[in-house]
Protein backbone atom coordinates (compact mmCIF):
# COMPACT_ATOMS: atom_id res chain seq x y z
CA UNK A 1 0.00 0.00 0.00
CA UNK A 2 3.20 2.50 0.46
CA UNK A 3 3.00 2.09 -3.27
CA UNK A 4 -0.55 3.82 -3.52
CA UNK A 5 0.31 6.35 -0.80
CA UNK A 6 3.39 7.54 -3.31
CA UNK A 7 2.42 7.41 -6.57
CA UNK A 8 -1.45 7.08 -6.31
CA UNK A 9 -3.51 4.41 -8.75
CA UNK A 10 -3.20 4.74 -12.22
CA UNK A 11 -3.80 0.88 -13.44
CA UNK A 12 -4.97 -1.74 -11.60
CA UNK A 13 -1.99 -4.01 -13.20
CA UNK A 14 0.58 -1.64 -10.77
CA UNK A 15 -1.78 -3.70 -7.99
CA UNK A 16 -1.22 -7.14 -6.16
CA UNK A 17 -3.99 -9.78 -6.12
CA UNK A 18 -3.31 -8.50 -1.96
CA UNK A 19 -3.84 -4.45 -3.10
CA UNK A 20 -6.72 -5.17 -4.40
CA UNK A 21 -8.29 -7.25 -1.79
CA UNK A 22 -6.97 -5.12 0.85
CA UNK A 23 -8.68 -2.07 -1.28
CA UNK A 24 -11.83 -4.35 -1.23
CA UNK A 25 -11.87 -5.15 2.44
CA UNK A 26 -11.26 -1.56 3.43
CA UNK A 27 -14.05 -0.32 1.32
CA UNK A 28 -16.30 -2.89 3.27
CA UNK A 29 -15.58 -0.98 6.69
CA UNK A 30 -16.89 2.08 4.95
CA UNK A 31 -19.98 0.28 3.47
CA UNK A 32 -20.70 -0.73 7.20
CA UNK A 33 -19.91 2.22 8.50
CA UNK A 34 -17.09 1.22 10.66
CA UNK A 35 -14.43 4.37 9.54
CA UNK A 36 -13.94 8.18 10.23
CA UNK A 37 -13.52 11.37 8.32
CA UNK A 38 -9.84 11.44 7.45
CA UNK A 39 -9.47 13.81 4.86
CA UNK A 40 -9.64 16.44 7.38
CA UNK A 41 -8.03 19.82 5.38
CA UNK A 42 -6.73 17.65 2.61
CA UNK A 43 -7.71 19.67 -0.88
CA UNK A 44 -8.58 17.29 -4.17
CA UNK A 45 -8.07 18.30 -7.64
CA UNK A 46 -10.82 16.85 -9.64
CA UNK A 47 -10.15 17.72 -13.25
CA UNK A 48 -12.32 16.16 -15.90
CA UNK A 49 -10.32 16.83 -18.87
CA UNK A 50 -13.74 15.37 -20.78
CA UNK A 51 -17.17 14.92 -19.06
CA UNK A 52 -17.96 11.89 -17.18
CA UNK A 53 -20.64 13.24 -14.76
CA UNK A 54 -21.48 9.79 -12.82
CA UNK A 55 -17.79 9.08 -12.09
CA UNK A 56 -17.08 12.76 -10.84
CA UNK A 57 -19.99 13.16 -8.52
CA UNK A 58 -18.85 9.85 -7.41
CA UNK A 59 -15.15 10.64 -6.60
CA UNK A 60 -16.32 14.17 -5.24
CA UNK A 61 -19.20 12.31 -2.94
CA UNK A 62 -16.76 10.21 -1.46
CA UNK A 63 -13.79 13.19 -1.06
CA UNK A 64 -16.69 15.29 0.63
CA UNK A 65 -18.17 12.25 2.89
CA UNK A 66 -14.49 11.79 3.93
CA UNK A 67 -14.20 16.20 5.07
CA UNK A 68 -11.98 17.09 2.05
CA UNK A 69 -12.55 19.46 -0.19
CA UNK A 70 -12.41 19.89 -4.24
CA UNK A 71 -11.34 21.89 -6.57
CA UNK A 72 -11.51 21.29 -10.38
CA UNK A 73 -13.40 21.48 -13.65
CA UNK A 74 -16.18 19.51 -15.04
CA UNK A 75 -15.27 19.21 -18.41
CA UNK A 76 -12.36 20.47 -20.50
CA UNK A 77 -13.58 22.96 -22.45
CA UNK A 78 -13.33 25.80 -20.01
CA UNK A 79 -9.67 25.35 -18.88
CA UNK A 80 -6.73 27.83 -20.00
CA UNK A 81 -5.59 25.00 -21.88
CA UNK A 82 -8.24 24.82 -24.47
CA UNK A 83 -8.06 28.66 -24.33
CA UNK A 84 -5.33 29.54 -24.28
CA UNK A 85 -3.13 26.84 -25.47
CA UNK A 86 -1.20 25.87 -21.95
CA UNK A 87 0.22 22.92 -22.33
CA UNK A 88 -1.21 19.82 -20.87
CA UNK A 89 2.42 19.10 -18.96
CA UNK A 90 2.24 22.96 -17.54
CA UNK A 91 -1.59 22.54 -16.36
CA UNK A 92 -0.41 19.52 -14.46
CA UNK A 93 2.48 21.62 -12.87
CA UNK A 94 0.19 24.61 -11.66
CA UNK A 95 -2.44 22.11 -10.37
CA UNK A 96 0.35 20.25 -8.49
CA UNK A 97 1.10 23.80 -6.83
CA UNK A 98 -2.57 24.11 -5.61
CA UNK A 99 -3.73 20.27 -4.54
CA UNK A 100 -2.84 17.63 -2.21
CA UNK A 101 -3.67 15.19 -4.96
CA UNK A 102 -5.48 14.71 -8.57
CA UNK A 103 -7.84 13.01 -9.64
CA UNK A 104 -8.13 13.03 -13.53
CA UNK A 105 -10.26 12.02 -16.19
CA UNK A 106 -9.02 12.30 -19.91
CA UNK A 107 -9.77 11.95 -22.94
CA UNK A 108 -6.15 10.69 -24.27
CA UNK A 109 -4.57 6.81 -23.77
CA UNK A 110 -2.01 7.13 -21.24
CA UNK A 111 -2.45 10.79 -19.99
CA UNK A 112 -2.53 9.37 -16.03
CA UNK A 113 1.16 7.75 -16.59
CA UNK A 114 2.07 11.09 -17.48
CA UNK A 115 0.30 13.20 -14.88
CA UNK A 116 1.80 10.89 -12.30
CA UNK A 117 5.42 11.33 -13.82
CA UNK A 118 5.50 14.79 -13.97
CA UNK A 119 3.92 15.82 -10.41
CA UNK A 120 4.90 15.05 -6.97
CA UNK A 121 1.04 14.33 -5.81
CA UNK A 122 0.06 11.19 -5.73
CA UNK A 123 -2.55 10.95 -9.31
CA UNK A 124 -5.98 8.58 -9.42
CA UNK A 125 -6.85 7.85 -12.57
CA UNK A 126 -10.60 8.52 -13.26
CA UNK A 127 -10.51 7.14 -16.62
CA UNK A 128 -7.59 7.81 -19.33
CA UNK A 129 -9.19 7.64 -22.84
CA UNK A 130 -9.73 4.10 -24.28
CA UNK A 131 -6.65 2.42 -22.07
CA UNK A 132 -7.34 2.06 -17.69
CA UNK A 133 -10.18 3.06 -15.35
CA UNK A 134 -9.27 1.25 -12.49
CA UNK A 135 -11.93 2.35 -9.90
CA UNK A 136 -14.74 1.16 -12.06
CA UNK A 137 -12.93 -2.46 -12.30
CA UNK A 138 -12.28 -2.48 -8.16
CA UNK A 139 -16.12 -1.19 -7.48
CA UNK A 140 -17.35 -4.15 -10.10
CA UNK A 141 -14.96 -6.28 -8.26
CA UNK A 142 -16.21 -5.28 -4.52
CA UNK A 143 -20.15 -5.87 -6.07
CA UNK A 144 -19.66 -9.17 -7.27
CA UNK A 145 -17.84 -9.64 -3.98
CA UNK A 146 -20.43 -8.14 -1.85
CA UNK A 147 -23.12 -9.71 -3.61
CA UNK A 148 -22.16 -12.95 -3.44
CA UNK A 149 -19.94 -13.16 -0.81
CA UNK A 150 -17.15 -14.27 -2.45
CA UNK A 151 -15.10 -13.69 -5.44
CA UNK A 152 -12.81 -17.03 -5.82
CA UNK A 153 -14.93 -19.35 -8.82
CA UNK A 154 -17.85 -16.74 -9.19
CA UNK A 155 -19.79 -17.76 -12.33
CA UNK A 156 -19.46 -14.42 -14.21
CA UNK A 157 -21.81 -13.52 -17.40
CA UNK A 158 -20.36 -11.12 -19.42
CA UNK A 159 -23.05 -9.49 -21.84
CA UNK A 160 -22.12 -7.01 -24.90
CA UNK A 161 -19.55 -5.92 -26.58
CA UNK A 162 -17.17 -7.65 -25.57
CA UNK A 163 -14.60 -6.41 -28.09
CA UNK A 164 -14.08 -3.13 -27.02
CA UNK A 165 -15.69 -2.53 -24.04
CA UNK A 166 -12.49 -1.06 -21.75
CA UNK A 167 -15.09 -2.19 -18.27
CA UNK A 168 -15.28 -5.77 -20.03
CA UNK A 169 -11.41 -5.59 -21.38
CA UNK A 170 -10.47 -5.37 -17.42
CA UNK A 171 -12.87 -7.86 -15.96
CA UNK A 172 -11.66 -10.61 -18.14
CA UNK A 173 -8.42 -9.44 -17.04
CA UNK A 174 -9.30 -9.41 -13.50
CA UNK A 175 -11.15 -12.92 -13.74
CA UNK A 176 -7.51 -14.42 -14.03
CA UNK A 177 -6.64 -13.30 -10.37
CA UNK A 178 -10.01 -14.78 -8.76
CA UNK A 179 -10.79 -17.92 -11.20
CA UNK A 180 -13.96 -17.31 -12.13
CA UNK A 181 -16.05 -18.94 -14.51
CA UNK A 182 -16.56 -16.92 -17.29
CA UNK A 183 -19.76 -16.79 -19.68
CA UNK A 184 -18.97 -15.26 -22.98
CA UNK A 185 -22.48 -13.68 -24.52
CA UNK A 186 -22.43 -11.63 -27.40
CA UNK A 187 -22.92 -11.50 -30.86
CA UNK A 188 -20.20 -12.28 -33.20
CA UNK A 189 -19.34 -9.00 -34.31
CA UNK A 190 -18.42 -8.58 -30.42
CA UNK A 191 -16.74 -11.66 -29.02
CA UNK A 192 -14.06 -11.35 -26.92
CA UNK A 193 -10.51 -10.10 -28.86
CA UNK A 194 -8.36 -13.51 -29.77
CA UNK A 195 -5.43 -11.74 -27.69
CA UNK A 196 -7.58 -11.40 -24.48
CA UNK A 197 -8.91 -15.07 -24.75
CA UNK A 198 -5.64 -16.72 -25.22
CA UNK A 199 -4.51 -14.60 -21.87
CA UNK A 200 -7.70 -16.92 -20.50
CA UNK A 201 -6.35 -19.95 -21.87
CA UNK A 202 -2.55 -19.04 -20.64
CA UNK A 203 -4.47 -18.44 -17.21
CA UNK A 204 -6.59 -22.17 -17.31
CA UNK A 205 -10.05 -19.76 -16.72
CA UNK A 206 -13.20 -21.38 -18.05
CA UNK A 207 -15.09 -19.90 -20.35
CA UNK A 208 -17.93 -20.67 -23.08
CA UNK A 209 -19.39 -18.50 -25.59
CA UNK A 210 -23.17 -18.09 -25.82
CA UNK A 211 -25.45 -15.43 -27.95
CA UNK A 212 -28.46 -15.23 -25.19
CA UNK A 213 -28.29 -14.86 -21.71
CA UNK A 214 -31.15 -17.24 -21.92
CA UNK A 215 -28.91 -19.89 -22.51
CA UNK A 216 -27.13 -19.67 -19.49
CA UNK A 217 -28.80 -17.76 -16.76
CA UNK A 218 -29.46 -20.53 -14.87
CA UNK A 219 -25.83 -20.88 -14.08
CA UNK A 220 -24.66 -17.56 -13.46
CA UNK A 221 -23.94 -15.97 -10.08
CA UNK A 222 -23.42 -12.24 -11.60
CA UNK A 223 -24.60 -10.91 -14.96
CA UNK A 224 -22.75 -7.88 -16.02
CA UNK A 225 -24.68 -6.24 -18.90
CA UNK A 226 -22.59 -2.91 -20.88
CA UNK A 227 -24.48 -0.52 -23.21
CA UNK A 228 -23.47 -0.63 -27.00
CA UNK A 229 -22.09 2.15 -28.09
CA UNK A 230 -23.89 3.57 -30.85
CA UNK A 231 -21.52 5.33 -32.66
CA UNK A 232 -19.56 2.06 -33.38
CA UNK A 233 -22.68 -0.16 -34.75
CA UNK A 234 -24.59 2.19 -36.82
CA UNK A 235 -27.83 0.62 -35.08
CA UNK A 236 -27.14 -2.47 -36.90
CA UNK A 237 -27.25 -4.85 -33.73
CA UNK A 238 -28.59 -2.91 -30.97
CA UNK A 239 -32.33 -4.60 -32.06
CA UNK A 240 -32.33 -7.60 -30.58
CA UNK A 241 -29.37 -6.62 -27.59
CA UNK A 242 -30.56 -7.09 -24.23
CA UNK A 243 -32.13 -8.59 -21.26
CA UNK A 244 -36.05 -8.68 -20.52
CA UNK A 245 -38.16 -9.95 -17.38
CA UNK A 246 -38.49 -13.28 -19.39
CA UNK A 247 -34.73 -13.86 -19.34
CA UNK A 248 -34.60 -13.92 -15.81
CA UNK A 249 -37.25 -16.99 -15.26
CA UNK A 250 -35.35 -19.53 -14.36
CA UNK A 251 -32.49 -17.12 -12.87
CA UNK A 252 -30.40 -18.34 -9.56
CA UNK A 253 -31.97 -16.58 -6.20
CA UNK A 254 -28.44 -15.05 -5.62
CA UNK A 255 -28.38 -13.67 -9.26
CA UNK A 256 -27.21 -9.94 -9.56
CA UNK A 257 -27.29 -7.94 -12.36
CA UNK A 258 -24.85 -5.19 -12.54
CA UNK A 259 -24.44 -2.84 -15.23
CA UNK A 260 -22.13 0.22 -15.33
CA UNK A 261 -24.34 3.05 -16.06
CA UNK A 262 -25.96 4.93 -18.33
CA UNK A 263 -28.16 2.13 -19.39
CA UNK A 264 -30.28 2.20 -22.67
CA UNK A 265 -32.60 -0.43 -24.06
CA UNK A 266 -30.43 -3.56 -23.20
CA UNK A 267 -31.58 -3.02 -19.64
CA UNK A 268 -35.03 -1.97 -19.09
CA UNK A 269 -36.86 -0.48 -16.26
CA UNK A 270 -38.93 -3.51 -15.27
CA UNK A 271 -36.00 -4.81 -14.28
CA UNK A 272 -35.16 -2.59 -11.46
CA UNK A 273 -38.17 -3.92 -8.97
CA UNK A 274 -36.56 -7.70 -9.01
CA UNK A 275 -34.27 -8.84 -6.19
CA UNK A 276 -31.65 -9.36 -9.51
CA UNK A 277 -31.30 -5.77 -9.76
CA UNK A 278 -28.01 -4.62 -8.24
CA UNK A 279 -26.91 -1.82 -10.44
CA UNK A 280 -27.57 1.20 -8.32
CA UNK A 281 -26.28 -0.45 -5.15
CA UNK A 282 -22.89 -1.01 -7.44
CA UNK A 283 -23.10 2.81 -8.20
CA UNK A 284 -23.27 3.30 -4.39
CA UNK A 285 -20.52 0.90 -4.21
CA UNK A 286 -18.79 2.93 -6.17
CA UNK A 287 -18.49 5.74 -3.62
CA UNK A 288 -17.54 3.72 -0.73
CA UNK A 289 -14.48 2.38 -3.15
CA UNK A 290 -13.47 5.62 -3.75
CA UNK A 291 -13.49 6.38 -0.19
CA UNK A 292 -11.30 3.57 0.49
CA UNK A 293 -9.10 4.26 -2.13
CA UNK A 294 -8.49 7.92 -0.84
CA UNK A 295 -8.40 7.01 2.62
CA UNK A 296 -5.49 4.55 1.90
CA UNK A 297 -3.53 7.13 -0.60
CA UNK A 298 -4.46 10.26 1.02
CA UNK A 299 -5.52 9.50 5.01
CA UNK A 300 -3.95 10.65 7.97
CA UNK B 1 27.42 -13.13 -51.03
CA UNK B 2 27.80 -10.46 -48.38
CA UNK B 3 28.82 -6.85 -50.11
CA UNK B 4 31.78 -5.61 -48.54
CA UNK B 5 32.48 -1.62 -48.56
CA UNK B 6 35.79 0.61 -48.87
CA UNK B 7 37.66 1.06 -46.10
CA UNK B 8 38.03 3.83 -44.78
CA UNK B 9 40.51 5.64 -42.78
CA UNK B 10 38.35 7.18 -39.92
CA UNK B 11 34.86 7.39 -38.89
CA UNK B 12 32.15 4.81 -38.20
CA UNK B 13 30.10 2.37 -40.14
CA UNK B 14 27.29 0.74 -39.70
CA UNK B 15 26.48 -2.32 -41.66
CA UNK B 16 23.19 -4.56 -41.88
CA UNK B 17 21.18 -2.28 -41.61
CA UNK B 18 17.54 -3.40 -42.41
CA UNK B 19 16.39 -2.24 -45.75
CA UNK B 20 15.10 0.90 -45.60
CA UNK B 21 16.58 2.43 -42.45
CA UNK B 22 19.74 3.85 -43.85
CA UNK B 23 17.96 7.05 -44.33
CA UNK B 24 16.24 7.27 -41.11
CA UNK B 25 20.02 6.65 -39.78
CA UNK B 26 21.10 9.72 -41.62
CA UNK B 27 17.96 11.89 -40.97
CA UNK B 28 18.73 11.17 -37.77
CA UNK B 29 22.02 12.14 -37.07
CA UNK B 30 21.64 15.77 -38.65
CA UNK B 31 24.92 15.59 -39.96
CA UNK B 32 26.91 19.20 -41.23
CA UNK B 33 27.35 18.82 -44.69
CA UNK B 34 31.59 17.85 -44.15
CA UNK B 35 31.66 14.83 -43.65
CA UNK B 36 31.74 12.40 -46.47
CA UNK B 37 29.13 9.60 -46.33
CA UNK B 38 28.36 6.25 -48.52
CA UNK B 39 25.58 4.67 -48.37
CA UNK B 40 24.28 1.54 -50.16
CA UNK B 41 20.48 0.55 -50.56
CA UNK B 42 18.94 -2.58 -50.96
CA UNK B 43 22.24 -4.69 -50.86
CA UNK B 44 22.33 -8.68 -50.82
CA UNK B 45 23.33 -10.08 -47.51
CA UNK B 46 23.52 -13.80 -46.41
CA UNK B 47 22.65 -12.96 -42.85
CA UNK B 48 19.66 -10.21 -44.20
CA UNK B 49 18.71 -11.23 -47.76
CA UNK B 50 18.71 -7.62 -48.15
CA UNK B 51 20.24 -4.63 -45.87
CA UNK B 52 20.75 -1.09 -46.15
CA UNK B 53 24.76 0.24 -45.20
CA UNK B 54 26.19 3.52 -44.01
CA UNK B 55 29.40 4.89 -43.31
CA UNK B 56 30.45 8.19 -42.32
CA UNK B 57 33.98 9.37 -42.56
CA UNK B 58 35.76 11.54 -39.70
CA UNK B 59 32.39 11.17 -37.80
CA UNK B 60 31.78 9.44 -34.43
CA UNK B 61 28.85 8.64 -32.65
CA UNK B 62 27.94 9.90 -28.88
CA UNK B 63 26.59 6.76 -26.71
CA UNK B 64 23.04 8.73 -27.21
CA UNK B 65 23.24 8.51 -30.91
CA UNK B 66 24.44 5.02 -30.96
CA UNK B 67 21.17 4.08 -29.05
CA UNK B 68 18.85 5.76 -30.66
CA UNK B 69 20.94 4.03 -33.72
CA UNK B 70 19.95 0.34 -32.08
CA UNK B 71 16.46 1.76 -32.33
CA UNK B 72 16.46 2.10 -35.84
CA UNK B 73 18.43 -0.38 -36.94
CA UNK B 74 17.94 -3.14 -34.39
CA UNK B 75 20.83 -5.44 -34.38
CA UNK B 76 23.32 -3.76 -37.02
CA UNK B 77 26.47 -4.04 -37.16
CA UNK B 78 28.50 -1.19 -35.50
CA UNK B 79 31.94 -0.70 -36.28
CA UNK B 80 34.25 2.24 -35.32
CA UNK B 81 37.44 3.01 -37.63
CA UNK B 82 40.54 5.22 -36.37
CA UNK B 83 43.69 5.14 -38.68
CA UNK B 84 42.43 2.46 -40.65
CA UNK B 85 41.97 0.13 -37.69
CA UNK B 86 38.84 -1.05 -36.35
CA UNK B 87 39.18 -0.15 -32.85
CA UNK B 88 35.93 -1.15 -31.95
CA UNK B 89 33.04 -3.37 -33.73
CA UNK B 90 29.85 -4.58 -32.25
CA UNK B 91 26.13 -5.83 -32.95
CA UNK B 92 23.54 -3.13 -31.64
CA UNK B 93 21.82 -4.42 -28.94
CA UNK B 94 18.12 -3.02 -28.28
CA UNK B 95 17.86 -0.54 -25.16
CA UNK B 96 15.70 -1.26 -22.68
CA UNK B 97 14.16 2.42 -23.01
CA UNK B 98 14.35 5.06 -25.28
CA UNK B 99 12.40 8.42 -24.87
CA UNK B 100 11.45 11.08 -27.82
CA UNK B 101 12.77 8.69 -30.84
CA UNK B 102 9.21 6.47 -31.65
CA UNK B 103 6.45 8.12 -32.32
CA UNK B 104 3.22 6.02 -31.45
CA UNK B 105 1.24 4.82 -34.20
CA UNK B 106 -1.71 4.94 -31.49
CA UNK B 107 -3.10 8.51 -32.20
CA UNK B 108 -5.30 8.86 -29.43
CA UNK B 109 -1.90 8.12 -26.88
CA UNK B 110 -0.96 11.21 -24.70
CA UNK B 111 2.69 11.14 -25.81
CA UNK B 112 1.39 13.25 -28.75
CA UNK B 113 1.27 16.01 -26.15
CA UNK B 114 4.57 15.57 -25.24
CA UNK B 115 7.20 13.07 -25.41
CA UNK B 116 6.90 9.36 -26.31
CA UNK B 117 8.72 6.47 -23.80
CA UNK B 118 8.96 3.33 -25.49
CA UNK B 119 10.67 -0.05 -23.20
CA UNK B 120 11.63 -2.94 -25.75
CA UNK B 121 11.83 -6.55 -25.36
CA UNK B 122 12.49 -9.31 -27.59
CA UNK B 123 10.00 -12.32 -28.46
CA UNK B 124 10.64 -15.21 -30.27
CA UNK B 125 12.96 -13.10 -33.05
CA UNK B 126 10.66 -10.69 -32.73
CA UNK B 127 11.61 -6.84 -31.30
CA UNK B 128 8.48 -5.68 -28.94
CA UNK B 129 7.92 -2.17 -28.96
CA UNK B 130 5.57 -0.98 -25.52
CA UNK B 131 4.54 2.74 -25.27
CA UNK B 132 4.77 3.35 -21.60
CA UNK B 133 2.22 5.94 -21.49
CA UNK B 134 -0.51 4.03 -23.96
CA UNK B 135 0.65 0.53 -22.66
CA UNK B 136 0.18 -0.56 -26.70
CA UNK B 137 2.14 -3.03 -27.80
CA UNK B 138 4.04 -3.00 -31.72
CA UNK B 139 6.47 -5.19 -33.59
CA UNK B 140 9.43 -2.26 -34.13
CA UNK B 141 9.72 -3.85 -37.50
CA UNK B 142 6.14 -2.53 -38.72
CA UNK B 143 6.85 0.95 -36.74
CA UNK B 144 7.30 4.18 -39.34
CA UNK B 145 7.21 7.02 -38.05
CA UNK B 146 10.25 8.42 -35.97
CA UNK B 147 11.11 11.96 -34.38
CA UNK B 148 13.77 12.57 -36.62
ZN1 LIG C 1 1.27 5.27 -26.86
Amino acid sequence: MQNLRNNGLISLQDLSKQDILDILAHAKQFKDGMRKNTLDGKVLASCFFEASTRTRLSFESAVARLGGKTIGFADGSSTSQSNKGESFVDTLKMLNCYADGLIMRHPNDGAARLASEVMNIPVINAGDGANQHPTQTLLDLFSIQDSQGQLEDVNLGLMGDLKYSRTIHSLIDSSKLFNMRLFLIATPELRIASEDLHELRRHGISYSFHSTAEEVIERLDCLYLTRLQKERFNGAIEGNYGISLSTLDKAKPNLKILHPLPRLEELPAEIDDTPYAYYFTQAQNGVYVRQALLDIIFGA
Amino acid sequence: MEKKIGMIANGVNIDHIPQGNALNILRYLRLERKYPVGIGLNLPSERMVIKDLVKIENYHLTDEQIKAISVLAPHATFSEIVNYEVVRKFQLTIPEIIEGLVICPNHRCVSHQYRSKFSFTDVSGKTIAHCCYCDHNYDLSEVREFNL
